[in-house]
C-alpha cells in the first residue's frame, strides 16, 4: 500500500496545528487549515484588516499570518503560505471530503476530541487517514463511540514543537488501527517530511514526554536536596551531560509551566502505578509561579528565568530563587572538576569523569541520570513494547539529548552503572540483569556510524537480541577514510567514491565539515575518471548534517602568507577544471544539498546536472565575508544563467539579471532553505527538494538512473557568451559607490563588490565583446588572487578562522 | 524687448507614482487631456499655435518618441502644429516656458504652448537603461551620486538638523491638506480621466474610468513625532527620510506663452508675464543648492530685489535642501510654499515646473499679490528660477 497526500486537512489552528500545515504545505500538500467559525469580524484593527471579508474563518486566518512572525520560521519559503487554504467549522467542513489525510490537532479536551472526530466521520472520504495530535490522551476513548470503520483508520501522529525543526514524531495506534494503512502513512511521512518516526504505545504521554517530563520532575527533586539554584541545574544538566542547551528549566520556560506541568499532572492522574508517582505532583514553587501567571517565554519571559534590563540598558537573565521568592543575578555554583570537565570535548567521556567524583555537583549529576535510567527501564516494556531503540530516538529526535538513556547507559558502562544504581536501591525491571547489551554495535563506537546503526537491539520481554534493519535509502556512507567497506571503489582523507548499486557511484566527502581542500578536488577529479569507465551516473552526497561549510580557508591563507600565490591559482585551476569535468561529463551527476552549502560547497552544486536538497539547506556564495570571491566556478555560473534569461527576451538587458546575482554574492546572501535558495535564485528552478534529508541520496540515486535511462544529454561549454563589459562594471560601481558614500557598506566592500561585477560583467572589454566559458573562469582566478594581494583580504580571512564571525573592514 | 505673457496655467492633479491614480495613465495621453483643458480655457484657436514646448526628465519609453509631438496630436491639435521635447531634468516644465517667452521676446513666435509632463510609475528616475562611464567613475564619481545622497550632503554642509526637516515635512503636509480641503487647488487643476483596465471574471479586462482630480500625496495626519521616526534611507545614521524628501509622483502642467500682439488682437486675458528666468550650475555632489545661485540671478534679470517678491513655489526636492537655501538666501518662510509643497504633493520631475507655475499664479491671483517666483534644484547641481508679474 502507497499513499498519494496531496491534499490535506489540519483541524485548529493553534500554535500546532498551524505550523504542521505550514510543514506539510511545505512538503507540496495543499493544506487546509479549520477552526472554529468567528461570529464578527475581530475588533483589533490590523487583525480585521488581515481578517478581510473572510472573519468567519479569522482564527485561521489570523494563525496563517502567526506564522510569518515565529520564530524560529516555520516557513520554508513565504510561497508556502499559499498552500495554506484558510477555513471554519461551520463553513467548510467539506473540505475534508476532498482530503487524503485528516489530522486533528484541537485542544487537549477529551469531550471537544470526540466531538469533532464524530463531524469529521460525516465528511471523510473512506479509506484516508485520520489521525490525532495530542501529547497524551488516551487514543482509543476519542473513537469509542465511532464505528469500527473510522476507528480503523484512526491514530495517533504527535508532532512535537517547531514541528519544522523537532524530528520526532510520535505514531501510537490503538487496539483497532489498521497496521497496513498506520504503515502506509508512517511511510509517507518519513519520506516526504523528513520526521523520524517513533512507534509508540496508547499509554499516558506516550515516550518522550512521558521520559522527559520525567527527567524534569526528577531534576527537580534532587534540585531541592541538594539546595542547588536554578542556573547550576540548567548548567548541570545541559550540553555538558549531552542534552539540549536548554537544559532543564529554560525548556519548561521555553514550553511554558502550564503545560508542562499539566503533561505532569496527565501521568499522576493516569498511571496510578507508575514507580515514581510522587514525583508528578509539584514542586510548590512552580505551582506559584503558574498561579503568579509567570508562565515563562509566553508571559513576557518571565517564568523561572526573568529578562530584564540591567542599568545600562544591557538585557539580563535573572534567576528566579524560590526560598525568597525573588529574581536575581545569575551565580551559578562551580565545582572541583567543572574547569576539567569543560575542557573534555567528548561527551560519554566527559560524563564518565563527572560520575567518578563525588561532590554535590557530580551527585546530583548522578541521581538524574540514575533516575531517567531506572524510569526508562521500568517502563520499557508498557511504553515501547520492550526495545530501547524507540525511547532512545523518542528523547533525541523530541528533547534533543545527544544520547538516549540506554544508549547512554551503555556507554558509560552497562554494569558499573547498573551496580551504583543497585547499591542506591533504583527501582528496576526484573530482566535488567549483569551483561546485557541493549544494542549490537556501541552507540559511541565506529562500528555504529559504520553500519549506520546498532544491528541488533536487545528485546526485553523476550530477553533476546533482535535485528534492527537498515532502511533501503539508508547508505550509510564512509564518515572518514574506511578501506574496509567494500563499496569503496576508491578513498583518501578528504572523500571516497562509493558504490552505492545499480550503477550509480557517489562521491562523499569526509573532510572537517567537509571543506575543500586537495584531497577533495582530487577525488573529485577521480570521481569523473571512475564513472566514465564503470558507472553509469554521479551522486555527490554527504551522509552528514552540512554538505560543506566552503574552501579550506586555512590553505588560502597559508598561502597568502607566504605569497605562493601560484599555489592559489593552480588551487583554483584544479578546483574549476575538477567541476567543469562534472559539468561536461558524458553522464549526469546529482548533488544533494543539506544544511550548510557555502562558497565552494554550494560551487559543488551549482555544476552538477541536477540537485535534490534537503529542505534544511542554508546555501549561499558568502565569499564576500572573507574578502574574496566564488572562483570555483560560482560567479560564472550566475553570470551565465543571468546572461541566459536576458535572452529569452528578444531585447534583453542582462544587467537586471546580472544584478541579482550580483546582490547574491555581494551581499553573501545564505538561503533559510531549500525553497529560498531556489526562490533566490541560487539554485536553478529545476532543483528538486525534499524535506527529508535521509532520503535525498536515495531519491538523486533514483533521479540520475532515469536520467541515463532516458537517455542523458552531455551539455558543452559555452564559447560564444555576449557580455556586458566595462560599461556593465560601471555602472556596478555607481550603486556600489552610493553604498559606500552612504556608510552602507565599507569602501572595502566597493572594492571588493567591484570585483565581483569585472567577472559577471565578462571583463574590462567593450560592451557586447565575445568570452567564452573558460574566459570567466580565467576571470575567476585573476580576481581571487588580486583579492589575496590585499591586506583587508588576509585580515578578513584570519578573523573568520579566529573569530567564526566575517570582519567588516 | 517684447514682453511674453502667461494664458490659462492649467495642471493635472499629481498622482502617487506606482500605486495612484495615475500608475497606469500613460504621460502622452496625460499630457493631452491638460493641453486640451488649457486650450479650451484659453479659447484660443489651436490653428494659430507656432509651437509646442514639453518637458520631460526622463524622455524614453512612454515619454520618449518626442513626447511633445505625440501629446499634441493625441489632444487633437492641427498636423501643422509643431512640438519639440526639451530636458532639464526638475526644471523642465519652466524651462519651456523660457524658451517660449525667449522665442516670443525675439519676435520669432506669438503663441507657444509650453509645460511639461512626467509618468514616474512608468519611467523609473534614470530610465530604464543606466549605464555608467569608466571616465565619470574613475576622476568624477560624484557626477552619480544620488539625490538623496546629495541631500544628506547639503544637510551635513549646511547644518540642517533632523528636526528642522521633519518639522518642514510636516508643514507641508498641513498645508497642503488645508489648501485641498478648502478647494484652493480647484482652478488650476483640470479633470483627467482615467481608465482601468483590471483582471476580470473568464479572462474578462475590467475597465473601469474615474475622473481625476484631486492631489492624493498629502498626509493630513501625520505628526512630527510618526517624521522623526522614519528611518533614513540613503545614508546609515544620516537625517533624510522618505517622510522629508519629496515624493515620487505623476503629472503633467500646461500654459499658452504669447505675445502682447496676439493678446490683444485675440483678446486674451493673461494672468502674468515672465518678468526673469535664470539657471546656475553648483557642485553635483550638494545639486540641493542650485536655487541659491539662480535666484539672485533671475532677480537681477527682472530687475527687482528678492525682497519684493510676496511668494514663492520652491520645489522641495527634500527638506533638507529646500531650508538650505531659505536660509542661505534669507528668504521669508512665510512667502514660502504657503499651499504646501512637493514633500506633501509630490514632484513630478519633468512637470513639475509647469505644475508649480500654475500654483504660484493662481494662488497670487487668489491672494492679489503681484510679484512671485518659482524655484528648483536639479540633478547633477544647477538650480532655476522664473519670476512673474502678476498683470
Amino acid at each position: 500500500m502507497k499513499l498519494k497526500i496531496r491534499r490535506a486537512a489540519v483541524l485548529g489552528s493553534g500554535v500546532m496545528g498551524a505550523q504542521i500545515a505550514a510543514h506539510l504545505a511545505a512538503a507540496g500538500v495543499r493544506t487546509y487549515l479549520l477552526d472554529l467559525a468567528s461570529a464578527e469580524p475581530p475588533v483589533d484593527k490590523a487583525m480585521a484588516k488581515a481578517v478581510g471579508k473572510n472573519f468567519r474563518s479569522a482564527r485561521s486566518v489570523l494563525a496563517i499570518e502567526n506564522l510569518k512572525v515565529l520564530k524560529p520560521s516555520p516557513l520554508y519559503s513565504s510561497s508556502v503560505l499559499q498552500s495554506i487554504i484558510p477555513g471554519n467549522f461551520d463553513d467548510d467542513m467539506s473540505v475534508i471530503a476532498d482530503c487524503d489525510w485528516v489530522i486533528e490537532a484541537v485542544i487537549e479536551r477529551m469531550d471537544i476530541k470526540q466531538d469533532l472526530h464524530k463531524k469529521i466521520a460525516e465528511y471523510a472520504k473512506p479509506g484516508i487517514p485520520v489521525t490525532t495530535n495530542t501529547s497524551g490522551l488516551n487514543l482509543a476513548e476519542i473513537v469509542k463511540d465511532l464505528p469500527e470503520a473510522y476507528a480503523q483508520r484512526f491514530f495517533g501522529t504527535h508532532f512535537f514543537n517547531p514541528p519544522r525543526y523537532m524530528r520526532l514524531l510520535e505514531i501510537i495506534p490503538h487496539v483497532q488501527t489498521n497496521p497496513e494503512l498506520l504503515k502506509a502513512t508512517t511511510d509517507w511521512i518519513e519520506e516526504r517530511l523528513g520526521k523520524g518516526i517513533v512507534h509508540a504505545y496508547d499509554t499516558v504521554n506516550f515516550i518522550a514526554n512521558r521520559i522527559g517530563v520525567f527527567g524534569t520532575q526528577s531534576t527537580l527533586k534532587h534540585m531541592a536536596a541538594f539546595k542547588i539554584n536554578v542556573e547550576t541545574v540548567d548548567e548541570l544538566t545541559g550540553p555538558l551531560v549531552g542534552r539540549a542547551k536548554s537544559a532543564t528549566l529554560r525548556t519548561m520556560d521555553v514550553v511554558g509551566l502550564d503545560t508542562f506541568m499539566a503533561v505532569a499532572r496527565n501521568t499522576y492522574q493516569r498511571a496510578p502505578n507508575d514507580p515514581y508517582r510522587d514525583l508528578f505532583v509539584g514542586p510548590k514553587w512552580i505551582e506559584e509561579l503558574i498561579e503568579k501567571g509567570s508562565l515563562g517565554q509566553k508571559t513576557n519571559s518571565v517564568g523561572i528565568y526573568k529578562k530584564d534590563k540591567d542599568a545600562k540598558g544591557k538585557t539580563e537573565i535573572l534567576s528566579y530563587r524560590p526560598e525568597s521568592k525573588t529574581y536575581e543575578s545569575a551565580n551559578p555554583q562551580r565545582f572541583a572538576w567543572s574547569e576539567e570537565a569543560a575542557k573534555e570535548r567528548d561527551t560519554v567521556k566527559r560524563i564518565k569523569l563527572i560520575l567518578s567524583k563525588n561532590d554535590d555537583g557530580a551527585t546530583f549529576v548522578w541521581n538524574c541520570l540514575r533516575d531517567v535510567f531506572s524510569y526508562s527501564s521500568f517502563l520499557l516494556e508498557d511504553i515501547a513494547g520492550g526495545l530501547p531503540q524507540p525511547v532512545d530516538d523518542a528523547l533525541k529526535w523530541g528533547f534533543n539529548w545527544e544520547y538516549g538513556p540506554f544508549e547512554l547507559w551503555q556507554s558509560l558502562g552497562f554494569d558499573d552503572i547498573l551496580a551504583r544504581m543497585k547499591k542506591d536501591n533504583a527501582p528496576l525491571p526484573s530482566w535488567i540483569k549483569p551483561g546485557i547489551k541493549f544494542y549490537g554495535n556501541d552507540p559511541a563506537s565506529a562500528a555504529w556510524a559504520q553500519a549506520g546503526g546498532p544491528g541488533q537491539q536487545f528485546l526485553a520481554t523476550k530477553n533476546t537480541m533482535v535485528p534492527v534493519p537498515t532502511p533501503s535509502w539508508n547508505y550509510r556512507l564512509p564518515q572518514a577514510e574506511n578501506k574496509a567497506d567494500k563499496r569503496v571503489v576508491m578513498s583518501n582523507k578528504g572523500a571516497s567514491i562509493v558504490d552505492v548499486g545499480d550503477g550509480v557511484a557517489t562521491l562523499t566527502f569526509h573532510s572537517k565539515m567537509n571543506a575543500i581542500d586537495h584531497d577533495l578536488i582530487e577525488m573529485m577529479q577521480k570521481a569523473v575518471a571512475v564513472v566514465h569507465k564503470s558507472f553509469d551516473g554521479l551522486v555527490i552526497a554527504n551522509d552528514a548534517q552540512n554538505f560543506s561549510a566552503g574552501a579550506n580557508l586555512k590553505l588560502i591563507l597559508e598561502a597568502i602568507t607566504t605569497k605562493k600565490w601560484d599555489d592559489i591559482d593552480r588551487l583554483l585551476r584544479n578546483f574549476q577544471g575538477a567541476l567543469q569535468l562534472i559539468k561536461f561529463a558524458p553522464f549526469p551527476s546529482i548533488s544533494c544539498p543539506v544544511g550548510m552549502t557555502l562558497g565552494g560547497g554550494c560551487e559543488v552544486a551549482l555544476h552538477t546536472t541536477e540537485r535534490v536538497a534537503a529542505g534544511e539547506t542554508y546555501a549561499g556564495l558568502v565569499e564576500m565575508g572573507v574578502g574574496l570571491i566564488p572562483a570555483g566556478g560560482g560567479t560564472k555560473e550566475l553570470a551565465l544563467r543571468s546572461y541566459e534569461l536576458a535572452e529569452a527576451g528578444e531585447k534583453g538587458d542582462p544587467m537586471q539579471f546580472l544584478q541579482k546575482a550580483f546582490f547574491l554574492i555581494g551581499l553573501a546572501r545564505v538561503s533559510s532553505s531549500a525553497h529560498e535558495a531556489v526562490e533566490m535564485g541560487l539554485f536553478p528552478k529545476t532543483t528538486s527538494i525534499s524535506l527529508s534529508r535521509e532520503h535525498t541520496m536515495d531519491m538523486a540515486k533514483r533521479h540520475v538512473i532515469a536520467m541515463v535511462r532516458d537517455g542523458y544529454i552531455p551539455r558543452s561549454p559555452v564559447t560564444a557568451l555576449k557580455v556586458v563589459g566595462d560599461p556593465g562594471i560601471q555602472t556596478f560601481r555607481m550603486a556600489l559607490y552610493n553604498m559606500a558614500e552612504g556608510l552602507q557598506i565599507s569602501p572595502y566592500d566597493a572594492f571588493i563588490g567591484t570585483k565581483v561585477a569585472t567577472v559577471l560583467c565578462g571583463g574590462e572589454v567593450d560592451g557586447g565583446s565575445i568570452v567564452s566559458e573558460q574566459y570567466l573562469l580565467d576571470l575567476e582566478r585573476k580576481v581571487f588572487i588580486e583579492l589575496c594581494q590585499q591586506e583587508k583580504t588576509a585580515a578578513r580571512i584570519e578573523s573568520m578562522l579566529k573569530t567564526g564571525k566575517p570582519l567588516r573592514n | 524687448m517684447k514682453t511674453a505673457y502667461i494664458v490659462s496655467p492649467l495642471r493635472s492633479a499629481v498622482g502617487k507614482a506606482f500605486r495612484g491614480s495615475l500608475r497606469s495613465k500613460r504621460p502622452d495621453d496625460l499630457c493631452a487631456d491638460v493641453i486640451r483643458a488649457v486650450l479650451k480655457d484659453s479659447k484660443i484657436d489651436p490653428n494659430l499655435i507656432d509651437d509646442v514646448i514639453l518637458g520631460c526628465a526622463m524622455p524614453e519609453a512612454e515619454q520618449g518618441m518626442n513626447v511633445a509631438r505625440f501629446a499634441l496630436l493625441l489632444a487633437g491639435l492641427p498636423e501643422s502644429v509643431p512640438g519639440v521635447t526639451v530636458n532639464r531634468f526638475c526644471s523642465s516644465g519652466i524651462q519651456t516656458i523660457a524658451m517660449a517667452a525667449s522665442q516670443i521676446k525675439a519676435g520669432d513666435a506669438h503663441c507657444i504652448l509650453a509645460g511639461g509632463t512626467e509618468s514616474m510609475s512608468l519611467i523609473p528616475m534614470m530610465g530604464h537603461k543606466v549605464v555608467g562611464s569608466r571616465e565619470v567613475m574613475d576622476n568624477h564619481p560624484a557626477f552619480y551620486l544620488g539625490m538623496g545622497m546629495t541631500a544628506e550632503n547639503v544637510a551635513t554642509e549646511y547644518k540642517i538638523s533632523r528636526a528642522d526637516q521633519d518639522q518642514f515635512a510636516y508643514e507641508s503636509n498641513m498645508r497642503s491638506s488645508n489648501a485641498i480641503e478648502k478647494g484652493l487647488f480647484k482652478k488650476e487643476i483640470c479633470d483627467v480621466p482615467v481608465t482601468f483596465r483590471t483582471p476580470g471574471a473568464n479572462g474578462e479586462a475590467k475597465i473601469e474610468t474615474i475622473n481625476f482630480n484631486t492631489d492624493e500625496g498629502p498626509r493630513p495626519d501625520t505628526t512630527v513625532e510618526a517624521l522623526g521616526k522614519l528611518r533614513a534611507v540613503f545614508k546609515t545614521g544620516g537625517s533624510v527620510t522618505a517622510g522629508n524628501s519629496s515624493q515620487m509622483s505623476d503629472g503633467a502642467g500646461m500654459c499658452f506663452v504669447c505675445s502682447e500682439e496676439f493678446v490683444k488682437k485675440h483678446n486674451l486675458k493673461p494672468i502674468a508675464r515672465l518678468a526673469g528666468y535664470s539657471v546656475a550650475g553648483v557642485p553635483p555632489r550638494i545639486m540641493g543648492i542650485g536655487p541659491i545661485e539662480a535666484i539672485p540671478k533671475a532677480c537681477k534679470a527682472a530687475g527687482i530685489t528678492k525682497d519684493q517678491i510676496q511668494r514663492i513655489e520652491l520645489n522641495e526636492a527634500f527638506a533638507a535642501q529646500a531650508l538650505a537655501v531659505v536660509r542661505s538666501l534669507g528668504l521669508d518662510p512665510s512667502k514660502i510654499n504657503p499651499t504646501g509643497g512637493a514633500i506633501a504633493l509630490g514632484h513630478p520631475l519633468g512637470a513639475t515646473g509647469a505644475k508649480l507655475t500654475a500654483t504660484l499664479l493662481h494662488g497670487m491671483q487668489r491672494d492679489k499679490q503681484k510679484w512671485g517666483m518659482v524655484s528648483m534644484c536639479i540633478g547633477t547641481g544647477m538650480g532655476a528660477a522664473g519670476i512673474f508679474e502678476m498683470l
